[in-house]
């Protein structure tokens, strides 16, 4: 198993971290050797066993679907890098080709 | 090692607050002395990243004030230090990256809360590897943690300001994570007796994740009785936290100073065990023996699976990390490096906050969840997950009550070493399995080799942290008298 700088580069973009092309040929050189230390995990007989999300005692239980009140609302708004009218503010810029996805109010 | 008679002081100490002849003030105000000290030697082991001696001191006052209005807690007057990526309300929790280098949460961890309730008083947040990922806390933002063994060396990881922090005796305990070893690596490196308790004993609430599914809130002490009496206080079920266990807290303590007749000790055999170096075999042989001198058996077992347990960590850990600090963006933490669009201020943000190791296993990560998908890394190891869970549980249906190996394959490595990455591939072999699994496991000092410590890590089945204290407490006499105490 191996990944290439370009892989590196694509792995990169979707983590939303910067890595230029020389540093994406040593991150390829790093990462192919940490694929290739998780080979043996390929050559064990796994027919049939079912996959473990988690396996201790309580298992990995999930909260309640249900909507509460928000108490640490304003805590949480008083820590954000900036915020406007009691909402965390983030830029916005329409004419990015990703700023439709995730994009919050503008600012 | 720590004489066991030490282990006492948190009970004498309380006994000697609640009788008048001892108070909270004068143990916060040696502790403060002691890392003053540390800190002040040439060799400064950089054990902490935010210290607070006012606050101590006023939760000092405070106890002090109130002794008497309600039952005094176990821990009363017991300094303590906080592992950095615990949320504490008073002071910063930076998670040892620059990502989180102001934040000051607005609530506390569960934990947290339950030492200071149990009369515990907070001191410092102490050092480790950024996010908790590491092996040798040389991977922060605020420096590397120095052995107080041999300050050359690495103090292990990723928690090394926690237990370098007890073995330096500037406190008796210590809470800190444990992802893949995150406490007993330091702990043996150290010299210390390091806890991960079984998965939902202690509430993750305030734990920064980064493996949700691998992470535990652990402790680290100056003796066994030490981390006993602490899970005591900090154990039990947490509505903040849905995976925390409402499963019943026994009496830890109760466990200590017993016979190991009728105890069976199995000690793992793993396929790659030449990579332990020789002297830290010797030690865990040495230890075997003692168990049997006390009246254990110990007989040998053999998990077909065990050899893959750092590969199967590896992926899953970093698989969930890509997810865990997806939030931090720029948007509502931390720093934020400006910019005209979201997406550049998010990746502006997180490429100036994150240090090289982050970005490297967040890479991998988002490798392995997309491109490489269709290798099948990621279900193998949640495959190997159930096959290992399997494997344990036939171990401990057999008669095996405990199970013993090393902690760490090698004692601590030199600074410079702790980059290889040959060096530190192989750290977590015999750690990570019991995170995998979620069972509870206990690092113990074993003895010295070449002056450097080196631990031994028992297992046992969920719950059954009184069976880890038991076998500990009974080693931890033995080896004292050994060593002519």
């Amino acid at each position: 198993m191996r990944i290439t700088a370009d892989e590196v580069l694509s792995a990169a973009q979707s983590a939303a971290i910067h890595v230029d092309a020389p540093r994406a040929a040593t991150l390829a050189t790093e990462l192919t050797r940490c694929l290739e230390a998780l080979a043996p995990l390929l050559a064990f007989d796994a027919a049939g066993v079912e996959p473990a999300v988690a396996v201790g005692a309580v298992g990995m239980p999930l909260r309640a679907d249900e909507s509460e009140p928000i108490a640490m609302r304003e805590p949480a708004v008083a820590l954000a890098p900036h915020a406007r009218d009691g909402f965390i503010a983030v830029p916005y810029d329409p004419s990015s080709a990703d700023g439709e996805v995730g994009a919050g109010p503008q600012a | 090692v720590t004489e066991p008679e030490e282990a006492r002081r948190i009970v004498e100490f309380r006994d000697g607050v609640l009788v008048g002849e001892r108070a909270p003030q004068e143990a916060v105000a040696a502790a403060l002395t002691r890392m003053s000290h540390v800190a002040a030697e040439p060799d400064d082991l950089n054990l902490f990243i935010s210290v607070d001696a006012d606050a101590a001191g006023g939760c000092a006052r405070d106890l002090e004030v109130r002794l008497g209005d309600s039952e005094p807690g176990t821990l009363l007057g017991t300094p303590i230090v906080i592992g950095d990526n615990l949320a504490t309300s008073t002071l910063r929790t930076t998670c040892g990256s620059q990502m989180l280098a102001d934040y000051v949460s607005p609530y506390q961890a569960t934990a947290v809360q339950r030492v200071r309730a149990a009369g515990a008083i907070v001191v410092a947040k102490a050092n480790l590897d950024e996010f908790g990922m590491g092996v040798s806390t040389t991977r922060s933002a605020y420096g590397a943690t120095r052995n107080p063994a041999a300050p050359g060396r690495v103090s292990g990881g990723a928690n090394g300001g926690a237990a370098a922090a007890v073995a330096a005796g500037c406190v008796r305990v210590a809470l800190a994570s444990d992802t893949g070893g995150g406490v007993r690596h330091p702990a043996a490196l150290c010299g210390v007796v390091g806890l991960k308790p079984t998965y939902g004993r202690i509430s993750r609430f305030g734990l920064v994740a980064l493996a949700p599914s691998l992470d535990h809130v652990g402790i680290v002490g100056a003796t066994v009785e030490d981390v006993a009496l602490t899970l005591g206080a900090v154990a039990g079920h947490d509505p903040l936290d849905p995976t925390s266990a409402d499963v019943v807290v026994e009496m830890y303590v109760d466990a200590l100073g017993h016979s190991l007749r009728g105890t069976v000790v199995g000690v793992l055999r793993h396929r790659d065990d030449e990579a332990v170096q020789p002297a830290v075999r010797h030690l865990c042989d040495a230890a075997a023996e003692r168990f049997r001198r006390l009246g254990a058996e110990v007989r040998e077992v053999r998990p077909p699976h065990l050899h893959l347990a750092q590969p199967a960590y590896q992926v899953i850990a970093a698989c969930e990390a890509v997810s865990s600090l997806a939030r931090f963006d720029g948007s509502r933490f931390g720093a934020r490096v400006e910019a005209t669009s979201w997406r550049t201020m998010a990746e502006r943000s997180r490429s100036a906050g994150f240090g090289q190791e982050v970005v490297r296993r967040l890479l991998l990560g988002t490798h392995l969840l997309g491109v490489a998908r269709r290798e099948g890394l990621l279900r193998r190891a949640q495959q190997l997950r159930a096959l290992m869970a399997d494997d344990f549980r036939t171990a401990f249906a057999s008669g095996v009550h405990v199970l013993f190996s090393p902690t760490a394959p090698g004692v601590a490595c030199i600074s410079g070493e702790a980059e290889n990455p040959e060096v530190h591939a192989v750290q977590e072999r015999y750690t990570a399995a019991a995170n995998l699994i979620g069972v509870p496991a206990l690092s113990i000092p074993v003895g010295r080799a070449d002056g450097l410590p080196v631990g031994g890590q028992l297992i046992a089945p969920h719950f059954a942290e009184r069976t880890l204290f038991a076998v500990a407490s009974a080693h931890e006499r033995l080896l004292f008298e050994e060593l002519g105490g």
